[in-house]
């Protein structure tokens, strides 16, 4: 591991489909990217995971598929709260972001999220990384329309 | 904070998960989970667990090596909370 940079980008990628309903068309737009979570999974530290920004979230989202078997997470004993009707644990997981300025992976990074016990149905969703991440690592996000890449910047 | 450097296993994983991520192969299955290997869709479900082992089943991996990425859905009604 060498010594901390100064600062650091995250590319933030569009992904937009369009929804034609009756004489109405319109955007479905989410902003992707992937982090890399601490991993139980051998011979590896990190492990991908793909991740949506949810700026309505206060607390990030982790969905049972991603870290079930995967993901080296604590819990904070005695608290649990729901998402879409599903129980979770409140718990930490180290995470790191793929960035611009080589080695191109900086953390660890303290996450502090819902992790759920079961999926809910319908459709399935990756990470949804809330405003807590931002606040706590006092990380910047620029909104870029597309085809730019919006930035998350660590100081 | 520090930074690092992903060992093979990690890179290979991070390169198929950051192609998966704009591909259309991969961004033509609305609302499902994608496994993709080696920067080829390798399973299509709903169920991360099983395409993995899958996948890795038909590749000759381990099935932590395969990137799953969630497709987005069409579905605007459910707003993540």
């Amino acid at each position: 591991m060498a010594a901390g940079p100064s600062s650091t980008t995250t590319p933030i990628a569009w992904s937009i489909q369009t929804l034609a309903l009756g004489s109405v068309s319109f955007p479905i737009a989410r902003l992707s990217f992937q982090l890399y979570g601490r991993t139980i999974l051998p011979a590896r530290v990190v492990t991908s995971v793909d991740c949506w920004i949810d700026t309505g979230a206060p607390l990030t989202v982790i969905p049972f598929h991603v870290h079930n078997q995967r993901l080296l997470w604590h819990s904070v004993p005695g608290l649990t709260t729901t998402w879409m009707g599903q129980r979770c644990d409140l718990g930490r997981v180290d995470v790191w972001l793929p960035t611009q300025q080589p080695p191109n992976v900086r953390g660890p990074l303290s996450l502090l999220a819902k992790f759920a016990r079961s999926d809910p149905p319908g459709p399935p969703v990756p990470v949804l990384l809330g405003l807590e991440f931002f606040l706590a690592h006092q990380a910047e996000f620029v909104l870029l329309l597309p085809p730019q890449h919006s930035v998350l910047r660590l100081p | 904070m520090e930074l690092y450097k992903l060992n093979e296993t990690e890179q290979q994983m991070s390169d198929d998960l950051q192609w998966a991520l704009t591909a259309p192969e991969v961004q033509q299955h609305r609302g499902k989970l994608v496994a993709v290997y080696k920067r080829r869709v390798v399973a299509v479900g709903m169920d991360r667990m099983a395409l993995a082992q899958q996948a890795a089943g038909e590749q000759q991996c381990h099935w932590g090596d395969i990137a799953v990425v969630a497709v987005p859905s069409q579905d605007v009604w459910q707003v993540p909370e």
